[in-house]
């Protein structure tokens, strides 16, 4: 793929590029934006084609913004995982049919995750773990810990406090640890 | 806080999820498609509002050009070329009331001649006024 010729220009500046008709800031912000939104969709989803539908939404509305972006309010990344993690929301919700935020903490001799992942590679065994935890907590653990984001970045895209951010994080690597716990040796870790 | 791993335990876990959020922030599990890159790039031209078009550049201006708008435009340049046309009127008229004695004078400054040399009827209309 082409690389990115912007690469001192901020999202902003290539937005505002991108509104007055730049077809190479179009480039840019596109190959720029793309991947990181996927990942964060296809790690929220587990599911490769509904993190595609989910990306082209969040990337429309973005383009359909450009002409009114207001430069310095929000940046364009927060805004673009925020659309992202709703858009992803809703679909899960739609799935289950039932309230995201209802959803248990995984109970502590609950490793059933890890029990069906006989076979798998890590990432996947990973992804696994992480679709059995409440979204919010499956959210800021990705934001965090995989798209290497600070708190006060995360803080602002769930629209939540910092220290809420940090006990989402911390519990959702807990459960984490338990979900994986039994599958050590078979991930290729042992403490010897 | 104990959770049900042992600290040597719980270090163990740390470091495997450490390994394992690294191993899938490099992966390519969760890296888009080229063609899904494709369409996005494709959508992203869609939608782009166009460029705005630059005025195109007025024609270059000749001298004559330069000068005609200079002077004022047609009502200027008539009213340069009917001064022109008058004060070649009024050197040709005048040259009749010149006579070589007194150009002669003028030229040599010998003021003798002067007066009376500029023909016509000066002593007449000295005698009349």
């Amino acid at each position: 793929m082409p690389r990115d010729t912007f690469q001192d220009a901020s999202d902003d500046a290539l937005l505002v590029l991108y509104a007055n008709g730049d077809p190479l800031a179009a480039r840019a912000l596109t190959l720029r934006l793309t991947p990181k939104v996927f990942g964060h969709a296809f790690r929220l989803l587990g599911d490769r084609a509904e993190a595609e539908d989910v990306v082209q939404d969040a990337l429309v509305r973005l383009w359909k913004l450009a002409p009114d972006w207001r430069q310095g309010e929000a940046k364009v990344t927060t805004w673009l995982y925020r659309v992202v993690a709703n858009l992803c929301t809703d679909r899960l919700r739609k799935t289950r049919g039932v309230a995201l935020d209802s959803v248990p903490e995984p109970e502590d001799d609950t490793a059933s995750a890890a029990d069906a992942m006989q076979q798998r590679s890590r990432v996947d065994a990973l992804q696994e773990a992480l679709n059995t935890l409440p979204d919010r907590q499956k959210q800021a653990v990705i934001l965090r810990h995989i798209e290497g984001l600070n708190n006060p970045e995360i803080a602002e895209i769930m629209e939540i406090g910092v220290e809420a951010v940090e006990s989402l994080t911390a519990r959702g690597k807990r459960a984490l640890a338990k979900a994986l716990a039994g599958r050590k040796d078979e991930l290729g870790y042992s403490d010897d | 806080m104990n959770w049900g791993i042992r600290m040597t335990d719980k270090q163990s876990m740390d470091d495997l999820l450490d390994n394992m959020f690294a191993e899938a922030r490099t992966g390519d599990a969760a890296q888009p498609s080229d063609d899904f890159m494709a369409r996005m790039l494709a959508e992203a031209e869609a939608h782009q509002p166009p460029a705005a078009t630059l005025a195109p550049e007025p024609a270059r201006r000749g001298l004559w050009q330069l000068i005609y708008d200079t002077v004022g435009g047609w009502q200027g340049a008539s009213g340069l070329v009917a001064a022109t046309m008058a004060s070649v009127w009024i050197g040709f008229s005048g040259a009749e009331t010149l006579t070589v004695e007194g150009l002669q004078a003028v030229i040599s400054g010998d003021t003798e001649y002067y007066l009376s040399d500029l023909g016509g009827d000066f002593s007449f209309d000295f005698e009349e006024g």
